[in-house]
Formats: C-alpha cells, structure tokens, sequence
C-alpha cells in the first residue's frame, strides 16, 4: 500500500516538474507578447539654432516725409503708394472753404490768446517808465503791437498835470518865503536843509512841465513789440513800469504753435489748397484719402530711390538678444526676390516696443515700399537638452518624456518605464529643446513604444 | 472499550495540538484561493500596521484561482527562480551524497589513527550554526572567484558535517562480520560499500537526502550572503521580495513553493522514518 502510494507521488512529482518546465516557456511567452517593445535614445545637449523672423517694409535710404497741417480736410488725393513722382507734384488738394474757415479760428483764437494771456516768452524786456502820481486818460496801443523808438504809447490826463504842476509851484513859493525868513534869522543850517527840499521838487516840478511840454504823452524808448501794459486809462501812475517792450520778442509756446498754424494754413490758401512734393522719388506711405482730415503725422513718405534702399523693422524684444549691428541676415520680399547676407547697420531702441532695425538691401529684385522680410538662424551660448519629436508628449510648453531604468531582475536585466515632465524651450530641426528635465545625459530615453506606456510598466528595448 | 474511553482525553489534547500546528499550513492553502480585494481587506491590518487584528475567513467568500492564475502565467521570474532552488537543492544533495558515503564508510568501517578525533571535529563543525562560519566562508569563496554563482551555495553545502554523521549512523549498524565475509570472498573496500554498505545503509542514506532537502529548499542566508543578482535568487529569497503589498502572489507562491517539499516528504516518508529510528537506537 505505502510502496504503491510511493510510486503514485514519484509519478506525480515527475508531472509536477513537467508541467512546470512547460509553463516556464508559456509564461515567459505571454509575459513578452504582453510587454511593450520600445525603440530609445539618447539625450543630445545642443545649443540652439534659433530663427528670427522680422516683418517690415524696403525703404529708402534718404526719405522726405510731407506734413500737412492738421485738421483740414481732403478733398482730392492726385498719388498712392508706389507712385513715380517728381519735384513740385501735386499730392493732394485740400478742401479751400474748409481751409478757409479754418484759417479764420486759427487767427482769431490767436488773437484772443495775445489778448488775455502771457503770450511772450519772458526774455529780454525794456520797461517804459513816466512820473508817479499822474492819471492816464488813454492808453494808445495793444499788446503785441510793434511800435518805434518815440511811438506815443499813453497819453496822460493834461488838467490834471496842469493842477499838479500849480499846487507844486505854490508850494516852492511858500517854502522859498520860509528859507529867506530862516537866513535873516541867522539859521542859516534850517535853511540849507529847507533850500535842498526845495531843489528836488524844483527838479520833479522840471519834469511834470517837461511831461506837460510834450502834451502829456508817454514813449516808447525803443523799437519792438508792446508785449505787456501794465497799467489802464483813469489809473493814477506809480513807481513802476506801465509797458514793456521787447525789441526781439519770443511767443510763448501755443501762441508760437497757433503763429506757425496760421503761416501753414496761409502758406496752402497761397496755392490753391494744393499740396506739392517737396521731393522726388516713390511715395512709400500715403496715410490720406478724399475726404480725410489731415493729422499730426507724416501724410507722405517720399523715398529717394537713388540714394539706396534699406530694411526697416520693429524687432520684438524676445528676438533683440539674438541679433547685432553688423550681423549678416537674409532679406526675402515676396515671390523669389531675396538678397543673402545683408549687414545689419543700425538697431535703436523704442521704448519697451522692441528695437527698430534698418538693413542696407543691396539686390535689384527687391523694390521700394516691398514688404520684406529679415530671417537669420543663430546658435545659442547655452546649450540644452535636445530629443527627437517623437519622444516628447507636448502640451502647449510642457512636455512628457517616457525614459527607462536598468535594473537586475528575477529574468536578468529588466526596464522599468518612468516619465518625466519638462519645458519646451524651442523647436530646433526635428528636435525640441528642453529645460527643467532633470535627467542625466545617459538616461534612456523611449523613441517608439508598440504599446501605450504608463509609469512603473516593464518594457523590452529593441 | 474501557481503555478506549481512558485514551479519549490524550485523543482530544492531541487533536488540539495538531489543529494548532498546521493552522498555518490550513490558512496557507486556503488564503490563495481568496479574491484580490477580499485578501487585501484580511491583509490590510498587517500592511498598514493599523493595531487591529486581521479576520481571516478559512472559506473564502469569492472563491477565486485567479492568483495562482497570476503566479503561473504572468509571473515568469517565479519558474526562474523555482528551478534554481531546484538547480542548487538538486546539486547540493548529488554532491553531498557523494561526498557524505565514502566519508561516513570511512569512518564506521576504517581503521586508522586519529578516526575517533576527526570525527568528534565533525561533530563540532555539524553543530556550528552557520553566521560563525559565514565570514570565513565569503572570504574563501571570494578568494576562489565564485561569488554571486551558484557554486557559491551549492560547494560549502556540498561538504556539510550533518550527512556524514548521519549516513555513518546507518553503517555503523551493519555487522563487521558481514563485510568481513565480503572481503574473504575476494571483495575490494569499494565492492564491500556498493554491495554491502549501500543496500544496507540505504535507509540512513534516504534519510539523509529527506532532511537535507527539507533543510536546503528553505536555506536563506547562504543564497541571501553569497549571492547578488535576482537572477541566481532561490524561492526561499524571492518570496520576501514580493511583500505584503503582493500578498495575493506571496501565498500562491507560498503555496505552490510547499509542493515539491511534500512530494519528497510522502516519497521518503518510510525511509526517514526508519533511518531515524535506527540512529536512535544505535549508541
């Protein structure tokens, strides 16, 4: 019984081995067709080939804009943009009524400024002065009257000159009476002290009659413009100025602005609301049509085709650090028209709105008012971690990097998947540029996979 | 009948005992067959060390073979590292039988000077646990190149103490004179052991093998001091590594690990039986 039951478990032990040995091949079987397979790579630490791209327009090297006055309307444009113009053609004509009226405000808005206002730059004054305590019956000229050396500028009231100088000379009179008194008296120091009172008023009676001589009138004591009055009719004169005049007068600056509307708006009236070119060449900015009012800025750009054509752009800040003065770029406008190798002559910062770049363009293909393009490639200082497309789950600038670990496992060497997330910095050929991968440059990193990966998943590398 | 009533009492302790004693090997058979979700729940107090007590229910509510589905299908380094258990268990005990016979012969049947000295320093090393040779062991292992190899399990092994002394107890038994009359027939040393010793011996032989095996399929520390790599790793290794975490596949493995250590029990039940019994009587 113990000898068939020995022979029965022999039996079934040899099965047990059996079917274990065939199931070592099964399983490893369905384990492999289960495991994902995976192409890899490495991690490339390269610098950057960096692309700019600048928008812009061809221009010419010498350029004459054309400003307009502003506010006036337009009422027939005789040019557009990449016209053929000569010296002296008509641009534009400007509506004359309109222009006409608004001559009219600008002269009068002048007037009313010189008039209430400190219309004159305060610089070198000359003040015009006559005797204290005298009324003026008129003041005879305006602000901003030019006037001559010895123009009358106020007539003073002459009746009461007349009962200033008798009540002066009555005084004298009477104070001479005393002073003789004192010098028979023998007080002879009273009468000196009295005698000088008396020779001073004697010398202000000299100017009241001397006032009174010239019929009661202030002048001018030099050429120029009356650019104050200081005092009106019926005032009674003080110690001060009561005009001044500036022989070389300066207006302020909106009485300058409103003078300099006015020669410009008469300058159009003269030609018939024509606007001519100052210049000749090709009209590369024409901001008016019919029936615009005209505006601040530039209404025309007149470029020199024969003083040379040359790039203009607004260069983002972004892109700034990848380019210099003296750098060669490519400029390409429309169709196949390119030139190669074009040095960069001058960048000028615009104030938090990028840099402006201006581009020299040597190349017949390329015209005047083109719109244009600058492209150049540069190489980063910093170098980065570099992976194929394919490897990298992009997500707007975040990334997914599947990469694998070796390690000794049960079956020899096993991998074991892990992602990592990262930055995309750039897209440089068919690599993206990463940072913040925080993996080394021998880590492995996964191509291809013929199965969708997850974290911690066993893989077999091609 | 009366007796049989008297014996009742020591039946019923016995029975108690048994219960007790293979609770264990009950719950390691039936564990297994639980449901992924309803063994995390029993195990889940262990794992978490949370202070409650795990309940176990000995029949599974879900009665599932989907672990063991698991381990033998999806689980290849499992048949890895069963056949290096049985790679090195096998070799060890080829080679220790080898080794152990002529050993034991030598020293039940040969005279010479210093036998009983050398044997009593057997007797010592056999009673040496192994971490107070282990150090000695690396040192020499490594001096011979085979660390992280199977040799490096299975050569120490292979000169154990315990089968000589045990395999000797077995001949001892067998009269001088049978193997004298061999002798006189014309038999050399070596014809007296193959047709004497060994059928004679047999069952201390047997029983040798049955306990080394039962010894050899649990070693850990060897394998776990000399070898490195996964990939050499017995099961008595692997198992630990899976964890409590993977406790579904730990008592499949568990369970599928007791198999072989049955067959060899149930195989050389009668021989150790015997062969204990004959080196108890012996001395």
């Amino acid at each position: 019984m113990k000898e068939n039951m020995k022979s029965r478990a022999v039996k079934l032990f040899g099965i047990f081995l059996g079917a274990m040995l065939i199931m070592t091949i099964v399983s490893r079987m369905i384990v492999t067709q289960k495991m994902p397979v995976v192409t890899t790579t490495g991690i490339k630490s390269e610098s950057i080939a960096h692309r700019v791209e600048v928008g812009g327009t061809i221009e010419a090297e010498k350029q004459t804009p054309v400003f307009i006055a502003e506010g006036l309307r337009v009422s027939e444009v005789f040019v557009k943009q990449g016209s053929k113009i000569g010296k002296g053609a008509h641009l534009l004509r400007l509506d004359e009524d309109y222009l006409a009226s608004v001559t009219a405000d600008a002269e009068k808005e002048l007037e009313e400024f010189m008039e209430k206002g400190d219309a004159y730059a305060d610089g070198d004054r000359t003040p015009v002065f006559t005797e204290s305590g005298l009324r003026v019956s008129q003041i005879c000229v305006k602000k901003g009257d030019s006037v001559y050396a010895g123009q009358p500028l106020i007539r003073l009231d002459t009746d009461y000159l007349y009962r200033k100088i008798s009540d002066m000379e009555g005084e004298l009179d009477s104070q001479r009476l005393t002073r003789d008194g004192m010098y028979e008296a023998e007080d002879s120091r009273s009468a000196d002290a009295l005698s000088k009172q008396i020779d001073e008023k004697q010398r202000e009676l000299d100017r009241y009659n001397s006032i009174w001589d010239n019929g009661g009138t202030v002048y001018s004591s030099c050429g120029g413009v009356v650019t104050d009055i200081l005092i009106k009719a019926g005032d009674i004169t003080m110690e001060q100025a009561v005009a001044l005049v500036s022989s070389s007068p300066e207006l302020s600056g909106e009485a300058e602005r409103l003078r300099r509307r006015i020669d410009a708006l008469k300058k159009a009236a003269e030609h018939m609301g024509y606007i001519n070119s100052p210049a000749g060449g090709i009209i590369t900015e024409a901001a008016l049509r019919a029936g615009d009012l005209t505006a601040d800025g530039a209404a025309f750009i007149i470029s020199d085709e024969s003083s040379g054509k040359v790039f203009t752009g607004i260069v983002p800040d972004e892109e700034v650090e990848y380019l210099k003065v003296g750098d060669k770029v490519s400029i390409s406008a429309g169709g196949n028209a390119r030139a190669k190798d074009q040095k960069i002559s001058l960048m000028t910062r615009k104030g938090g709105d990028g840099c402006r770049i201006e581009v020299p363009v040597e190349s017949d293909d390329i015209k005047l008012g083109d719109m244009a393009e600058l492209v150049t490639t540069k190489l980063s200082d910093e170098r980065y971690d570099c992976l194929p497309f394919e490897t990298v789950t992009a997500e707007g600038d975040k990334g997914k990097v599947f990469y694998i670990t070796e390690s000794e496992g049960f079956l020899g060497k096993e991998y074991t998947v892990h992602s990592a997330s990262c930055r995309i910095k750039e897209e440089t050929g068919n690599m993206y540029a990463l940072t913040d991968l925080g993996l080394t440059p021998e880590t492995i990193i996964v191509r291809t996979s013929s199965k969708k990966l997850a974290e911690g998943m066993k893989v077999r590398p091609e | 009948m009366r007796k049989k009533a008297e014996g009742l009492p020591l039946y019923i302790i016995m029975a108690v005992l048994c219960t007790a004693v293979l609770f264990p090997v009950i719950l390691a058979v039936i564990l297994p067959f639980q449901a992924h979700t309803e063994l995390k729940d029993t195990l889940s107090p262990l794992v978490n060390f949370t202070g409650k007590y795990s309940r176990i229910d000995l029949l599974p509510q879900y009665p599932s073979a989907e672990n063991f589905k698991e381990l033998l299908v999806y689980s290849p380094e499992f048949y890895r590292v069963f056949w290096n258990s049985l790679l090195m268990v096998g070799g060890i005990l080829l080679f220790q039988t080898l080794v152990a016979v002529p050993a034991a012969w030598a020293f039940a049947r040969a005279e010479f000077k210093g036998r009983r000295l050398l044997f009593n320093i057997y007797v010592i090393f056999m009673l040496m646990p192994f971490q107070v040779t282990m150090l000695s062991q690396y040192l020499v292992l490594d001096g011979m190149g085979l660390m992280n190899r199977r040799l490096a399990v299975i050569l120490p092994a292979v000169f154990s103490a315990f089968p000589v002394f045990l395999i000797y107890r077995g001949f001892a038994d067998i009269p001088r004179d049978v193997a004298d009359s061999a002798r006189i027939d014309g038999a050399n040393e070596w014809q007296v052991l193959r047709y004497i010793g060994l059928p004679l011996g047999k069952s201390g032989i047997l029983a040798c093998v049955v306990i080394s095996f039962l010894d050899l399929w649990n070693m850990v520390e060897q394998p776990l001091t000399f070898l490195r790599d996964k990939a050499l790793y017995p099961l008595s290794l692997y198992l630990p590594t899976l964890g409590a975490d993977r406790g579904e596949l730990l008592l499949a493995s568990a369970a599928v690990t007791l198999i072989p250590a049955v067959f060899v029990f149930v195989i050389g039940q009668e021989e150790l039986e015997r062969g204990i019994i004959a080196s108890a009587l012996k001395e």
